[in-house]
């Protein structure tokens, strides 16, 4: 929006003026009206533009005012005028108005007028802006602008800078001028020319450019290079008048150009003829661009050979994939420095090169620069010294001597392997160079190693010698300390050589140990010494020599004859020999022999000599030497053979008793044993049973003198020695002189050293004594006793032994027995069914028959007969099940007394009067658990039996019975029962007696001595089966023509006895608990129903499982027992089971099975059943299984 | 004239038995086991019956239960020859389940009779 200010003298004028303007859309920011007024309005409104009217009174016209306008604040004007004369209109021209408005005009001419006026001020203000900036440029560069007239050959116009380029003025400046100034034109592509200003014209108008660079000469003589660019300059019409361009100084760059083609080829220069081997090659393949002189000596091949070529094709890598690696270094590190690669030049030499190289950009295209130097030779040199080196550094390290430097500063440079390994025992720490020496070495011992080295620093020469400890042992170095020198002399540090000197050391020290100790053995020596001249008989005693002998020093002559007259009778000749020997040849003399003491007691000496000077012809003259008394290690070494020898027979005694099982045997073979390998002079022993009597002797060592003790044993009269053992434990030593021996048979047999003795037990049983003698010249001291007692406890554990293996063939033999009864009585119940199915009829067709026949007749004997012994095998088959215990038998607690007497009373009738029965029958015993009729059977059968042994002769039958305790192991163990009170019942004769061969077998069943109709042979199979189904046991002892006795041991129940009457079922009772019976056999479940009923219990049968699941599913509860069949349809027994647990787990369930007992055991276990039942199914087990349970659970 | 049933797996017993009452003028018809006897009862019911225990498939005590349910007025003698469980058990378990009579064979045959004629007394 265009501000305007109004100048008119005319009020009515502006008035019209403004509102035109006003409507037209511009902001009219004043008026005045007149031409001073306008002035100051102008300069404070600064108006876009004025409309002025030109014609105004006073001091000031528009044209006036216009000019002030323009010139001071340059606001530009639009004349108003109203009048047309040329004078005017030349006057205002010469203001440059912007515009005139002839008055009156319309609004649309203001408007045109007013718009005109703001382009050209505008176009005016660009214009100047414009002008002013070239100008500066022009005047304020140090380049010159010119604008050059061609037909007159004139500047018109040429900047300041033309004066601080040549030093000549614009003002000074012209073509001719110029054109002397200049030297040398350099136009491109036309080379080197004369300045033309035909050839400027021409190129202009040919390229409507121009270059050139001219050397001028400056006003000052300075030579400077300018370069020239210019344009055509054309007229209106298009015609080329001139140029206008721009002359700038290039000195500076003309010189840098200059300079750098001259480096340029300097370089060229260099880059051929250095030598080293440069190369310019494409990092892709390795194609040679550029390759120096260098290149075609090393590698054989000429320039022109090389380039094109790769490097691999010319074969200059030994390996190619070197190549590889070093792009990929380059590549990697941007740079390849000391790059060492073996290359092959084209003969195939080895080359060996070190290689610089960098990544360039070369043809536009990425490559290396490389350098490389040939070191072939360097690097044999290298490989010959580190060779010499390696070799130097094998031998010093190979050297046993420790070598090490220093530097001034006191660490260690060098070091050969010696001292490094010593140096590491002795610290514990690996050395290393450049440590520093301090008291590692030596603790403590710093200050001698410093002051050492110092020394050594200073140029001395020091040796010294060190003591380590090296893994607990000494080790001793001597060391000798040097300085090191340079060159020039000057003293760089210390050289140390260390010589291990520990044996050396060691040598010495042991030297000068052994000699001290001589100086004390001679002072502190039990030995007597002696020196004898053999040649003149000279003899030096010790004083030592006599005291050991009881003498006082000197008490006897120093001769020869002294030792010889000392000797004992047996050892002399020996001695002498041996000493003797020494005087011909032998130069060490050792001998052992007895001297006699003053006292008369023999002392045994070890003499030891040696020959220490003789003469030439080789005669001794000089023996020196020892004695010693070694009359204790004599003693003790040959008590020791004794020792031994008895430690041999303890040995061989143990070997002999795990081998021999004959009693007999054995005692004998450990009395020989004990003899030969002379322990002892003479062994026996002597074997008792329990009340004493002797059972079995035997003796080694008695030779001819065994007759008065076999015969002494033989009256069952044992030795005082042995009583005394057998009545006492431990060893025991008798010596003739305390008395004891005194009528025994073999006093004086014995030794005079007495008897040592002990008894043969074990366990507190005694098996019987032991006695040995010694050899005369040993005591019974109290080693040999503990060896004499280990001996004794070996032989007696062997005779434990032994009854105890005997022991359990009998109780083998008694198993085998009850098997054997057992096995029969199985096989017996089996058959007694069938067997009374076939009486039956035989029985009864016999019987039928007899009617038909008449009596008296042959055929009715006969039929008589055939009944008879179907009557008697009945019996038998009766029998049989009795002993078999097939019968149902009910144990209970039962006293035996009144069935005793009972029985006897009965026996009492029977019995013929030749024999006497003797009762006694103690009633206080226990009661024991028993059937009445078995109890009676047992007696009747053992009082038979005893009676039939009398029969001839007649006796006394007695009968006993009392409560007695087993409670000593040995006892349970021979019954095999288990200790406790038991009744024992015994029945003895006084008749005929058994052989033991019939002993052996009188349980066997059908084993009978009787006739045939007498009886069974089942009676003592019987009484044996019943006393072990009581848990109790038989024996049995009978001595030919003398008696039997039977002894039945029957174990005491605790709690009152029953009434002696049997009792069927008493004891099950019920307690009207509910029970669930689950049977599919209709007829077994009402069976089973029945039978619980009678016992008192309330029963709910089924014939259904499903619907016994449901039951009690729906009352679990209401049970307290189920009992169930195994073999149903639709849910087993089992799995029912199973189902009744998982609705009350505690429910107890007994299942029936028609099966073997064994074969459910494990679908009775995995069901968790209480318990089982066999079919078919009996009250009394029925009974006994249900109240077990039962209570069991409430005993829960 | 009285009849009577004889159970027994034993045909030499049966027969042996046959013969020893039809001696004595009875009617006698047999059967070898307990499922037999009970429907040759329904069919010819006997006023006596003696029956072993021992049998295969219907046992004697199964075969009293079975008579006893169906005919309650029935006579029986029970017979048994022993076996693997004591024998007297099986008969004191017949006695109480109904046997009038209980006799271990091999039976005399004047027991046997006795034993007949006793149970069969009014009917002589």
């Amino acid at each position: 929006m265009a501000r305007i200010l109004i100048v008119d003298d005319s009020p009515s004028a502006i008035g019209i003026y403004k509102k035109m303007l006003l409507r037209l859309g511009y902001d009219v920011v004043g008026t005045a009206f007149s031409g001073v007024e306008g002035v100051k309005q102008a300069e404070v409104l600064m108006p876009d533009i004025v409309l002025l009217d030109i014609v105004m009174p006073g001091s000031l016209d528009g044209i006036a005012a216009a000019e002030i306008m323009k010139d001071k604040f340059d606001i530009p004007v639009v004349f108003l005028t109203a009048y047309s004369e040329d004078e005017l209109i030349d006057r205002a021209k010469q203001v440059e108005p912007l515009g005139y408005l002839i008055k009156p005009f319309r609004r649309r001419e203001l408007k045109a007028a007013i718009e005109i006026a703001l382009y050209r001020r505008e176009m005016e203000r660009r214009l100047r802006e414009t002008d002013e900036r070239f100008r500066f440029l022009a005047e304020t560069t140090g380049d010159a602008f010119y604008q050059l007239r061609y037909d007159s050959m004139t500047y018109d116009y040429i900047s300041q800078g033309i004066a601080t380029l040549t030093g000549y003025t614009p003002a000074e400046i012209n073509t001719r001028s110029f054109s002397k100034l200049v030297k040398k034109v350099n136009i491109p592509g036309e080379g080197d020319a004369p300045v033309d200003l035909i050839i400027q014209c021409r190129i202009l108008g040919q390229v409507g450019e121009y270059f050139a660079d001219y050397l001028i000469e400056t006003r000052s003589g300075e030579m400077k290079w300018l370069a020239d660019h210019s344009f055509p300059w054309t007229d209106d019409r298009g015609q080329v008048i001139g140029s206008v361009g721009i002359l700038t100084d290039i000195t500076a760059r003309k010189k840098a150009e200059e300079a750098y083609r001259e480096s340029e080829q300097r370089l060229a220069a260099v880059f051929r003829q250095t030598p080293a081997m440069i190369v310019i090659t494409t990092l892709k393949e390795g194609r040679y661009l550029e390759v120096n002189e260098a290149f075609e000596r090393i590698s054989g091949y000429t320039r022109h050979e090389a380039l094109g070529k790769t490097s691999l094709e010319l074969g200059i890598y030994q390996e190619p994939k070197d190549r590889e690696d070093f792009v990929q270094r380059l590549q990697d590190y941007g740079e390849v420095r000391n790059y060492e690669v073996t290359s092959r030049d084209r003969s195939g030499r080895k080359i060996e090169r070190l290689v610089f190289a960098v990544p360039i950009t070369y043809r536009e295209e990425p490559c290396i620069l490389s350098a490389s130097s040939d070191i072939t030779e360097l690097k044999r040199a290298q490989r010959v010294l580190a060779d010499k080196q390696a070799r130097l550094n094998a031998i010093i390290d190979s050297a046993p001597l420790a070598i090490w430097s220093l530097d001034r500063d006191l660490c260690y440079r060098d070091f050969n392997a010696a001292f490094g390994r010593r140096f590491r025992e002795i610290t514990g720490v690996e050395l290393r160079e450049g440590m520093r020496a301090n008291s590692q070495l030596s603790p403590g011992g710093a200050p001698k190693w410093e002051e050492q080295y110092q020394r050594a620093l200073k140029g001395e020469r020091v040796e010294a010698e060190h003591a380590f400890k090296v893994r607990g042992e000494d080790l001793f170095v001597r060391i000798t300390f040097g300085p090191i020198r340079s060159e020039s002399g000057e003293i760089t540090g210390a050289l140390m050589l260390g010589q291990n000197i520990t044996d050396q050391k060691l040598a010495q020290e042991a030297l000068r140990r052994s000699e001290e100790r001589f100086v004390l053995a001679l002072e502190a020596t039990r030995d007597g010494l002696w020196d004898w001249n053999p040649k003149t008989g000279e003899v030096y005693f010790s004083p030592r020599y006599y005291t050991m002998l009881g003498y006082a020093p000197n008490e006897l002559p120093p001769s020869y004859d002294t030792w010889t007259a000392s000797l004992h009778p047996e050892d002399r000749e020996g001695a002498i020999q041996k000493l003797e020997s020494c005087i011909h040849g032998a130069s060490n003399y050792e001998s052992e022999f007895r001297l006699k003491t003053k006292s008369g007691e023999w002392r045994w000496i070890l003499g030891r000599g040696k020959v220490v000077e003789r003469e030439a012809d080789g005669r001794a003259l000089r023996i020196v030497g020892t004695y010693f008394d070694i009359t204790e290690r004599k003693e003790s070494e040959a008590n020791i053979r004794h020792l031994n020898n008895i430690l041999r027979s303890v040995r061989r005694v143990s070997q002999l008793i795990t081998r021999e099982k004959d009693r007999d045997r054995l005692i004998a073979n450990a009395c020989d044993v004990l003899v030969k390998n002379r322990g002892y002079s003479f062994a026996w022993i002597v074997l008792t049973d329990d009340r004493g009597s002797l059972l079995a002797a035997a003796q080694a060592g008695f030779s001819e003198d065994r007759l008065p003790m076999a015969e002494c044993l033989e009256e069952r009269r044992f030795p005082e020695c042995v009583l005394l053992a057998l009545g006492r434990p431990g060893v025991l030593v008798l010596h003739p002189a305390a008395g004891l021996c005194r009528g025994c048979p073999l006093s004086g047999k014995c030794g005079s050293r007495g008897v040592m003795t002990s008894r043969l037990h074990h366990d507190g049983v005694v098996y019987g004594a032991q006695a040995v003698s010694l050899p005369t010249n040993f005591v019974f001291d109290a080693e040999e006793q503990e060896l004499f007692g280990e001996l004794v406890a070996d032989i007696s554990y062997a005779l434990y032994n032994l009854e105890q293996e005997n022991k359990m063939k009998r109780l083998e033999a008694q198993i085998r027995q009850t098997q054997k009864i057992q096995a029969i009585g199985t096989l017996a119940g089996g058959i007694a069914h069938d067997f009374n199915n076939i009486l039956f009829p035989i029985m009864g067709y016999s019987e039928m028959t007899m009617d038909d026949v008449t009596a008296g007749t042959r055929a009715h004997r006969n039929l008589e007969a055939i009944l008879k012994a179907a009557n008697r095998a009945k019996d038998l088959v009766r029998q049989i099940l009795t002993f078999t215990r097939q019968t149902d038998h009910v144990l209970e607690p039962l006293a035996l007394q009144p069935l005793v007497k009972e029985s006897l009373k009965l026996l009492r009738a029977s019995l013929p009067t030749t024999i006497e029965i003797r009762a006694d029958i103690d009633p206080s015993g226990g009661p024991v658990r028993a059937d009445a009729t078995q109890i009676h059977q047992i007696i009747m059968n053992l009082c038979i039996n005893a009676s039939q042994a009398m029969a001839q002769r007649g006796g006394t039958l007695k009968v006993d019975m009392r409560e007695i305790e087993l409670d000593s192991h040995q006892d349970a163990i021979r019954l095999n029962v288990s200790p406790g009170k038991y009744i024992r019942l015994t029945v003895s004769d006084t008749g005929c007696g058994m052989e033991p061969h019939v002993m052996d077998r009188i349980f066997d069943p059908y084993f009978t001595t009787k006739a045939l109709e007498e009886g069974t042979g089942l009676g003592l199979s019987m009484v044996h089966g019943i006393v072990h189904s009581y848990s109790g046991a038989i024996e049995v002892t009978s001595q030919l023509e003398a008696g039997t006795t039977f002894q039945i041991y029957l174990p005491i129940v605790l709690g009152p006895a029953a009434v002696p009457e049997p009792k069927p079922v008493s004891s099950h009772l019920a307690n009207r608990e509910s029970i669930l019976v689950v049977d599919d056999e209709r007829e077994v479940a009402t069976v089973i129903q029945l039978m619980l009923e009678t016992l008192g219990y309330q029963v709910t049968a089924l014939t259904d499982s499903l619907s016994a699941l449901e039951m009690f599913r729906s009352a679990p509860e209401a049970f307290d027992l189920v009992i169930t069949d195994l073999t149903m349809p639709q849910l087993r027994g089992d799995r029912l089971s199973r189902k009744l647990l998982e609705v009350r787990p505690d429910i107890p369930i007994i299942l029936c099975t028609g099966f073997d007992t064994e074969a459910v055991d494990e679908i009775v276990m995995g069901a968790a059943i209480r318990e089982y039942l066999t079919k078919p199914v009996v009250k009394d087990r029925l009974a006994e299984a249900v109240r077990r349970v039962l209570d069991q659970d409430k005993g829960k | 004239m009285a009849h009577i049933l004889i159970v027994d797996d034993d045909t030499q017993i049966r027969d042996m038995l046959r013969q020893m009452l039809e001696r004595e003028g009875y009617q006698v018809s047999e059967a070898a086991d307990g499922d037999k006897a009970i429907k040759c009862f329904r069919e010819f019911p006997a006023d006596l019956v003696i029956t072993d225990i021992l049998m295969p498939e219907k046992d004697g005590l199964e075969t009293i239960l079975g008579l006893k349910r169906e005919f309650s007025e029935v006579k029986i003698i029970a017979l048994s020859g022993g076996g693997q469980v004591a024998p007297k058990n099986y008969l004191l378990m017949a006695q109480k389940l109904g046997a009038q009579r209980i006799l271990t064979k091999p039976v005399e045959r004047k027991e046997m009779l006795r034993a007949v004629r006793e149970l069969l007394g009014d009917k002589e």
